[in-house]
């Protein structure tokens, strides 16, 4: 291009600068390129500073909807329900026969014996078959008699095996603490969350870790296997998880490294890149952790995507510079020039990213708002390192021979494949994949119909279904009567009111009710414990097991109940429902069934409720005082619950988010544009895309969750870059006279190369992913990954079709001349 | 494929109108409801039997006969029947949803059943339909009204007493009076607080005859098929009120009645007058089931008896089960009984060759009929279950649809 000395343009039609600002920001940094880089290097150090104080966070609120209303009523009732979340699992089971031999007991009591010691285990709660809480009770003529499971006289021998066995089946532990089928028994080992003296929060992967140590190496053999489940062996799992992808960040920073070398063909056109964007992940990761934020499973990715945006837009100016230096400008005008030509679309981009990463605010999913924080800065951080400082180190150090031979080399061959894809700008054979295009949406919006809101897997979906963790788990669910998915819904009375026996018969009708819905397994509330005890009371005679209507005996039977089936003052009981599975639909159908009894049942429960006690509630009442005893039947909670709550908000945003990020793109493009059929030419490319990744996670049986949510955000931000970067090249082609073929051709032979890098840079960046142990990384790597790359595809094949249906050169060409004379456009 | 974009934002932006407009109306629904709040609650004795399809899964506490129709009462008002000898079930309507214990046919079409919180239920259509005869509150009351005539009684024969100066009777008398007062206060307690009792057994001689016997010794008969009920229990001597788990029929006019604490009450005039038997056990009895001449008693952790001379001697059998037996048939061919624990003991009908199994599950049955087709079908904790002649589960499932609601 030629330069022009008193007045310069850079793209034909941009208009987020004006032609004035251009050359002062231009002559600002480059003019001073010594101080920039000295304040830039200073910034380097400060964010480096930062990364020291980068934390792993393995907090579970950040996971869960806050504010969903769900989540804000079990948040009411979080103390009073403990017990149950932190808890772990461990079942040992033996191989070769069933428990009940002498070594078995042994091993069980020497691991039982291991874990009492680990850090953390709240020692009085621990239940197995050799602690003194796990009892027999039997009604016998005298009235209940009853001991240890273990007897203080066991001694090994047969005898004393065979009184173990009958203790185990009067104890009615067999599917609770003892598998079904007698091979394997549990350690219900309770968490104390907070280490009572130094107040420090339990790390669970270190806990996880002694587990993994202390039991499963040393007592896990070819006799005895070990299984270990629970939220907090879980999340240990995840966060080695986490551990892996350092390993992923630098597998994919070597393949970025060689195709970078091969593309460029100069040591420094590789080596600046991808320090410039290492900078970028330094400044992001630092300012982040300086401003507080801690890095989770989520944000944890967001270097990557980071480093391979960083790489994408580094490569453009490198691409630029050795195009110049071919020409023959010096380092600093091959610079100059390439920054010229490229700063604003570059911007536009990683505007454009930031925004649409911005969309997923939201979704009020603390991870995702995180992470679209996390992800905005760094492309920010981009748009410093890449876009400014990368061009003014080169114009210091300047491209190697080599690169530049390689740069003139490719400028003046005409690869076959280029020359194949510019007869999509054709008009014989645009029609072509125009056709396709639709046909896909067609089939592709078809078969999205069927995408599902939710996890699909069972077990911990965070995991893999192969995962140690969710064949522990599946171990668990097939040999004891628990269920893996739980949905607890708090019944809230009045104070001392929750085992009044119209609250009870509330909630035995809710049960009752509960588990005539299908998906549900059982229910269990102090309902349960209560009619248990009535019978037992009643010398086990079945015909008992109903609740009674004196208050006596309905405070006698519920005397024993565990902790976590009521409230310290009784104004609040839980009712556990068990279910089939966490999926959506049953999940929904489960909230629905909840909610129609709600509707029946719930009472106005307020504060003047609280000043009665048990005694004078009823002459309240018959007073008029207030109205009834209040029963409120409020959800949820369990994981189930949460995960309920979740769909609803990924449900409500996920419509929300897809508009916004098109709305954002749009607008951008616009206002660069200043032409519909422009900005058509670059979205509509992108829906199909959008499209067709929902058909594939409908296809691969990925459902709208809180891992996939951000990648269609993700997706359409960073997948519109290659749009931008191939239209504003093709447009100045077209002004400078040439058809809209020959402008395509040119545009490939200049930036396709550069596009195509791209998008097969962030595709690796997002592959490696795929290798993830932590399932909804895997989930996300497969979509970016598809996306990234059939978004270049887009770029490539589908926008030049659309061109040549939508664009008009002359009037391109008229709209230029008409604005800025006869002054070429830069790049 | 732009109409693709078009359509979907339309369709979200409707939807994200349409949400919001629901949640608007929900909200202004909840205040509605927020101000007028009312007294939700009802008592399940008001309460129908919800719709259901599990009801052969749930608690079931008795199963019985009704001509080739077997007929299941259990947990939350549930009443099933079955016409192919308990393969498939169909729900009953049932105007309450409390817990039923016993159920009894006089004949094809008319049957009782009777549960917690004093309800007695009654079809005229084989075990379709129900409707309520009695309940818990109407027990309270008709139990206040016989406590006083009891005490007035009390009254009148220490009167009588004092008149005859007679130390003896004048001591007794007034024990008497002090045990009808404190019988009275109880029975003013439990009405006072709405505190019911469960009805446990219910036999009925025909369609007008029939009595219902429960806890805490209660004991109501009715002469006009259930129109009215009366307290009946004058005449039992149960002076401590313990429950009467069971009544038997033994032949064609001997009743027996079976509670806890050995109780064993009998009568061989169809309840005009009973006298207390010498049980052979005094921990809790569940049950008597009796063909001709004999008689098998069945109770607490696995204690087996036999009588062969109208229960005045009893010879104990060994079954080789600790578990509590609940239930039992006896007919000239099998004795089967059941209980906690999975516990199944069958017998040949001599009372001879005890067999004992325990069925998978380990579930507590407390019901057992012999269906049309010979096998035996029982109830309890896991629902309705299936055995053949020798005890053993038939692993043929069963279901269930709900009746017409």
């Amino acid at each position: 291009m030629s330069e022009q000395k008193h007045h310069f343009s850079t793209e034909p039609e941009h208009h987020l600068l004006s032609t004035e600002t251009e050359p002062l920001l231009e002559r600002v940094l480059f003019n001073n390129r010594g101080i920039v880089l000295v304040v830039l290097a200073l910034l380097t150090a400060l964010f480096a500073f930062g990364l020291t104080k980068v934390k792993l966070d393995s907090s579970i609120e950040k996971y869960i909807p806050l504010n969903h209303e769900f989540i804000q009523n079990f948040l009411v009732h979080k103390d009073d329900m403990k017990s149950g979340v932190a808890n772990v699992k461990v079942a040992v089971e033996a191989r070769n026969g069933d428990i009940f031999t002498k070594e078995y007991m042994e091993t069980l009591s020497k691991i039982n014996d291991e874990v009492f010691y680990v850090k953390g285990v709240d020692r009085s709660g621990m239940q197995s078959l050799w602690t003194p809480n796990t009892r027999w009770t039997e009604v016998t003529e005298e009235g209940f008699q009853g001991g240890p499971v273990i007897p203080s006289t066991y001694d090994g021998s047969a005898e004393s095996l065979e009184q173990v066995r009958q203790n185990v089946l009067k104890s009615g532990q067999v599917g609770r603490l003892v598998s079904n089928d007698f091979r394997s028994s549990i350690i219900d080992v309770p968490l104390v969350e907070k280490d009572p003296e130094t107040g420090e929060k339990l790390n669970y992967q270190q806990f996880s870790h002694a587990l993994e140590e202390k039991v499963r190496a040393k007592y896990g053999n070819d006799q005895y296997r070990i299984y270990i489940t629970g939220t907090p062996k879980k999340l240990g799992d995840l966060m080695d998880g986490a551990r892996e992808i350092a390993v992923f960040f630098l597998m994919a920073m070597l393949a970025t490294a060689v195709l970078l070398y091969l593309y460029s063909r100069c040591p420094k056109g590789t080596a600046v890149p991808i320090i410039a964007s290492l900078i970028a992940v330094i400044w992001q990761l630092g300012a982040l952790a300086l401003l507080g934020y801690t890095v989770d499973l989520y944000s944890v990715l967001v270097p990557f995507l980071v480093f391979a945006i960083g790489i994408s837009h580094g490569v453009q100016i490198i691409n630029g510079i050795a195009i110049e230096a071919g020409r023959g400008a010096n380092k600093v005008q091959a610079a100059r020039r390439a920054f010229r030509g490229l700063y604003v679309p570059g911007m536009l981009a990683l505007l454009s990213d930031a925004m649409g990463f911005l969309t997923l605010l939201f979704i009020d999913i603390g991870v995702i708002q995180e992470l679209a924080i996390a992800a905005s800065i760094g492309v920010a951080m981009i748009i410093v390192t890449n876009l400014v400082l990368l061009p003014i180190v080169m114009s210091y150090i300047g491209i190697s021979n080599a690169g530049v031979n390689h740069a003139k080399k490719v400028e003046k061959s005409e690869p076959k494949l280029w020359k194949a894809l510019s007869f999509f700008a054709n008009p014989k054979v645009a029609p072509i994949p125009v056709i396709i295009a639709i046909v896909m949406a067609g089939f592709g919006y078809k078969i999205s119909q069927d995408l599902k809101i939710g996890d699909l897997d069972k077990g911990a979906p965070e995991l893999r279904a192969d995962s140690r963790y969710n064949l522990d788990n599946d171990f668990m669910v097939s040999n004891y009567s628990t269920s893996s998915d739980v949905l607890v819904v708090m019944v809230e009375t009045a104070k001392e009111q929750c085992n009044s026996y119209k609250v009870m018969d509330a909630v035995e009708r809710f049960m009752w009710h509960m588990d005539n819905v299908p998906g549900v397994q059982s229910t269990v509330s102090l309902v349960t414990v209560s009619k248990l005890v009535t019978k037992a009371m009643n010398e086990g005679n079945l015909n008992w097991s109903a609740l009674s209507r004196n208050q006596t005996i309905l405070n006698t039977s519920i005397q024993r109940a565990p902790n976590s089936l009521l409230n310290p003052d009784c104004s609040m009981a839980p009712v556990i429902v068990y279910l089939n599975d966490h999926k959506a639909e049953t999940l929904e159908t489960a909230v629905a069934a909840v909610e129609a009894f709600k509707a029946d049942y719930d009472d106005q429960v307020d504060e003047k409720y609280y000043g009665y006690s048990i005694a004078d509630i009823d002459d309240a009442i018959a007073a008029g005082e207030i109205d009834s005893v209040p029963v409120r039947f409020q959800l949820a909670s369990g994981n189930a619950g949460i995960e309920a709550a979740t769909n609803q908000v990924i449900a409500d945003a996920q419509d929300t988010m897809l508009i916004f990020v098109y709305v954002v793109v749009f607008v951008l493009c616009f206002l660069t544009f200043r032409s519909f059929t422009a900005v058509a030419c670059i979205l509509l490319p992108l829906a199909l895309t959008s499209i067709l990744s929902q058909a594939l996670m409908t296809y691969l049986g990925i459902g709208v969750k809180v891992a996939t949510l951000p990648v269609i955000a993700l997706g359409v931000g960073i997948g519109v870059d290659y749009g931008i970067y191939i239209y504003s090249r093709l447009e100045v082609m077209i002004i400078a006279g040439k058809s809209l073929q020959e402008a395509f051709l040119e545009t490939l032979k200049s930036t396709g190369k550069a596009v195509s890098f791209t998008g097969v840079t962030l595709a690796i960046g997002v592959a490696t992913w795929i290798w993830s142990d932590i399932k909804f990384q895997a989930d996300m790597g497969i979509l970016l990954t598809f996306m990234f790359l059939w978004n270049m595809l887009g770029a490539l094949i589908l926008l030049p079709a659309l061109a040549n249906y939508l664009l008009r050169p002359e009037k391109i060409r008229a709209r230029h001349q008409k604005r800025h004379g006869d002054i070429p456009p830069a790049g | 494929m732009f109409s693709d974009l078009v359509q979907r934002l339309a369709r979200a932006s409707g939807k994200a109108l349409v949400t919001g407009l629901t949640r608007t109306g929900l909200l202004a629904v909840t205040a509605l409801v927020m101000t007028s709040a009312q007294a939700a609650w009802q008592d399940p004795l008001n309460t129908p039997a919800i719709k259901t399809e599990k009801a052969h899964q749930a608690l079931l506490l008795d199963v019985v006969r009704a001509d080739r129709r077997l007929v299941a009462v259990g947990a939350h008002g549930n009443i099933v029947y079955s016409d192919d000898n308990g393969l498939s079930w169909t729900q009953a309507q049932v105007p309450v949803s409390v817990t039923l214990t016993a159920v009894y046919f006089a004949s094809g079409e008319q049957g009782w059943a009777v549960g917690h919180d004093g309800v007695i239920l009654h079809t005229s259509d084989g075990g379709k339909t129900w409707s309520k005869q009695f309940d818990g509150y109407r027990a309270n009351d008709a139990m206040v009204a016989a406590a006083e005539r009891k005490k007035q009684k009390a009254e009148d024969a220490l009167a009588a007493a004092e008149e005859s100066a007679d130390e003896v009777a004048i001591e007794d008398a007034e024990y008497a009076l002090e045990a009808a007062t404190f019988g009275l206060d109880d029975a003013q307690y439990d009405q006072s607080t709405g505190s019911t009792k469960p009805f446990l057994d219910v036999w009925f001689y025909d369609a007008r005859r029939g009595y219902a016997v429960g806890a805490y010794g209660m004991f109501f008969g009715t002469t006009d098929g259930g129109q009215s009920w009366d307290v009946a229990s004058e005449n039992v001597p149960n002076p401590d009120r313990l429950h009467i788990n069971s009544i038997a029929a033994v032949g064609s006019h001997t009743l027996v009645l079976i509670g806890e604490m050995g109780l064993l009450i009998r009568s061989d005039d169809l309840g005009k007058s009973w006298t207390r038997m010498e049980a052979p056990y005094d921990g809790s009895l569940f049950g008597l089931v009796s063909e001709g001449d004999d008689e098998l008693l069945f109770g607490l952790r696995g204690h087996v008896y036999r009588s062969s001379d109208s229960g005045i001697s009893w010879a104990e059998l060994q079954t080789g089960s600790e578990q509590t037996l609940l239930a039992g048939v006896f007919d000239s061919r099998h004795a089967l009984l059941v209980g906690n624990g999975g516990s199944v003991v069958v017998f040949d009908g001599q009372l001879e060759n005890p067999h004992s199994t325990i069925i998978e599950g380990r579930k507590a049955y407390a019901a057992v009929t012999r269906a049309a087709d010979d096998t035996f079908v029982i109830v309890g904790e896991a629902g309705v279950m299936r055995l053949n002649a020798t005890g053993e589960l038939i692993h043929q499932s069963i279901s269930m649809a709900a009746g017409d609601f």
